[in-house]
């Protein structure tokens, strides 16, 4: 890469770090000062090893005829990292409903760190781990180095310094309201420019390959890109206060806001848990079992019908509320019509272990993998049937609906990230392409496969019986429960739920200790004579 | 016109275009012919390695 290219790309970053100062000089409230100063500091940061990098010549090493994987490394460093962050709130905010007394003060109530707890898990932990290996398998499939250069590092660090300000908005009490879409206005601003280059990138990439065909894989992270962007545009459409200030107003209101926000709340879950997921899949899972993937025709039906039908799946988060009744209905159509695009990625998942399911034996990574696509064919049978009306009635607003979203999110998209990211530590970390302790690994599994157990159950038996408790009158047509009643019933549950979170995250701080031992280059001292090397 | 006449037109056609599509997908997929292909693609993670711009087919 040229030497202008770098001075420019220094200019704008001195130019972003000028834009900080005055946006901190003037602005109206202390959080967006606050932020502002963050801007300013990642600016001059980027700037300050911009140029030791040039001035060392440094830069000059990196070559186009190699796979840009640094930038790969980074990301599962990161989504490592943020895992055990996000899955420590977690535990700490089911503990905070336990025992409310862990709620110590305004910063730490949970209101307020729950949605640390949900963007930390979603946006920064499957965010990283999205985008680490989408840069990974876009290379190796279409047999090209990421275009644009310097980009991808622009997208990693401005990703992260996304999820800094959204996680430090949320703790000072900065927040729009709407679920996974907390991030004020400026932040939002932020996260699209990001992303914008993000997709620049990965289309890039695609434009220059090597191949005829693109792989499938990448076509599911192309539309999960393609669609987030798409949806963080529509559900963040509001008005400033001030350009120097942190409040906005929603530029929908009443119904049309509500299903504007369940639009991009369920397809998040469409597009980037779910989607982006599965080409991690249709990449990883063949290349752990080593065997093809089992239909590519089955993949190609698999990737349409769910484009076509998620898009549709949203309004069931609103039944019985003032939406139209026919959108109600259609929400619910479609979500039911979900049933079989997902169970046939499921089955295609599976069966790519045909001829291999020996190895399930062996290798706890391709377990690891095995367990997430059927915890993926559990959820979206689960999901389907929460959507219909009549269920729905029981199971809206309890703890059912949380249940059923951790037994997807720990259970699919954890468990498919973690065996992705145990993959590449052997393949970009360890100098013998073996992990640190395989044994460590079968622990972790086992670790997370109880906590999902522990948590989905709890959740199951107090979601229900929330519910019907909420619904039982008396003959007299009185109702039988008041609300303080259901909750005192859940505590047992509660604590039942944190304990399942708890193994999960011990999972997740044993995978750290393995991965750093890994790059480190050792090898367990017991398992040294075992098979060599792993390609 | 009105909204309501525009809105059943819209769903209407919005829902020939979508089921046309979809099972014009479906059929080019399974065309005669094709299984070979397929089966090759379905190799392709299975196939790279750390050579860049190596392989040029698909």
């Amino acid at each position: 890469m040229s030497l202008t290219v770098r001075w420019l790309e220094m200019g704008v970053l001195a130019l972003g770090a000028l834009l900080a100062l005055v946006m901190a000089a003037k602005a109206v409230d202390p959080l967006y000062a606050f932020h502002s100063w963050i801007f300013f500091a990642a600016a001059v940061l980027g700037l300050f090893f911009m140029a030791r990098n040039t001035f060392s010549g440094a830069y000059l090493e990196e070559k186009e005829t190699e796979y840009m994987d640094k930038v790969v490394k980074y990301g599962v460093v990161a989504t490592v990292f943020w895992g055990i962050v996000g899955f420590f709130m977690g535990v700490y905010v089911a503990s905070e409903l336990a025992w409310p007394w862990l709620n110590l003060s305004e910063w730490l109530n949970f209101g307020r760190l729950r949605p640390v707890h949900t963007s930390a898990v979603i946006f920064a932990f499957g965010g990283n781990a999205l985008i680490a290996t989408s840069f990974y398998v876009v290379q190796r499939t279409n047999r090209a180095r990421l275009a644009f250069g310097n980009l991808a590092w622009f997208v990693f660090w401005g990703y992260q310094l996304f999820i800094v300000l959204a996680a430090t908005s949320y703790v000072l009490g900065g927040s729009q309201s709407r679920e996974y879409a907390e991030p004020e206005w400026y932040i939002d601003v932020w996260l699209t420019i990001v992303w914008v280059a993000y997709l620049l990138i990965f289309f890039g990439t695609l434009v220059k390959r090597n191949v005829s065909h693109i792989y499938v894989a990448n076509w599911f992270y192309l539309s999960f890109i393609v669609t987030i962007a798409m949806l963080h545009l529509g559900n963040n459409l509001a008005l400033p206060v001030s350009f120097f200030g942190t409040k906005s107003y929603s530029l929908l209101s009443g119904a049309p806001d509500a299903i504007t926000q369940w639009w991009y709340g369920h397809n998040a879950v469409g597009f980037f848990l779910t989607a982006g997921f599965l080409g991690m899949m249709y990449y990883f899972v063949p290349k752990q079992a080593e065997r093809p993937v089992y239909s590519y025709r089955l993949s190609i039906v698999h990737f349409w019908a769910l484009i076509f039908t998620y898009i549709w799946a949203g309004p069931h988060h609103l039944h019985y509320t003032a939406l139209p009744d026919w959108v109600q209905t259609l929400g619910m159509v479609m979500s039911v019509i979900l049933w079989m695009p997902s169970w046939g990625g499921m089955i295609n998942g599976l069966m790519t272990l045909s001829g291999a399911w020996d190895k399930l034996r062996t290798d706890p990574i391709l377990r690891m993998m095995v367990i997430a696509v059927a915890f993926y064919g559990m959820s979206t049978f689960e999901g389907p049937m929460m959507s219909i009306k009549s269920v729905n009635a029981l199971s809206h607003f309890t703890d059912w609906t949380i249940g059923h979203v951790h037994s997807g999110a720990l259970g699919w998209v954890g468990m498919i990230t973690m065996g992705s990211m145990y993959f590449l530590m052997a393949r970009l970390f360890s100098p013998s392409g073996r992990l640190y302790s395989y044994r460590l690994v079968s622990w972790h599994f086992w670790l997370a496969t109880l906590g999902i157990v522990l948590y989905a159950a709890a959740m199951w038996v107090s979601g229900i019986m929330q519910g019907l408790m909420w619904r039982e009158y008396d003959d007299q047509g009185f109702l039988v429960y008041s609300f303080a009643e259901t909750v005192e019933a859940m505590h047992p549950y509660y604590v039942i739920r944190a304990l399942g979170g708890l193994l999960y995250l011990i999972g997740a701080v044993i995978m750290a200790w393995n991965f750093y031992q890994t790059a480190k280059g050792r090898v367990s001292a017991a398992e040294a004579e075992l098979a060599p090397a792993r390609a | 016109m009105t909204y309501e006449t525009l809105a059943s037109w819209g769903g209407t056609i919005g829902t020939i275009i979508m089921v046309v599509v979809f099972f014009g997908a479906v059929i080019f997929i399974f065309r005669p012919g094709s299984k070979e292909t397929y089966e090759r693609l379905s190799r392709v993670p299975l196939e790279d390695d750390d050579n860049i711009g190596e392989r040029k087919d698909g």
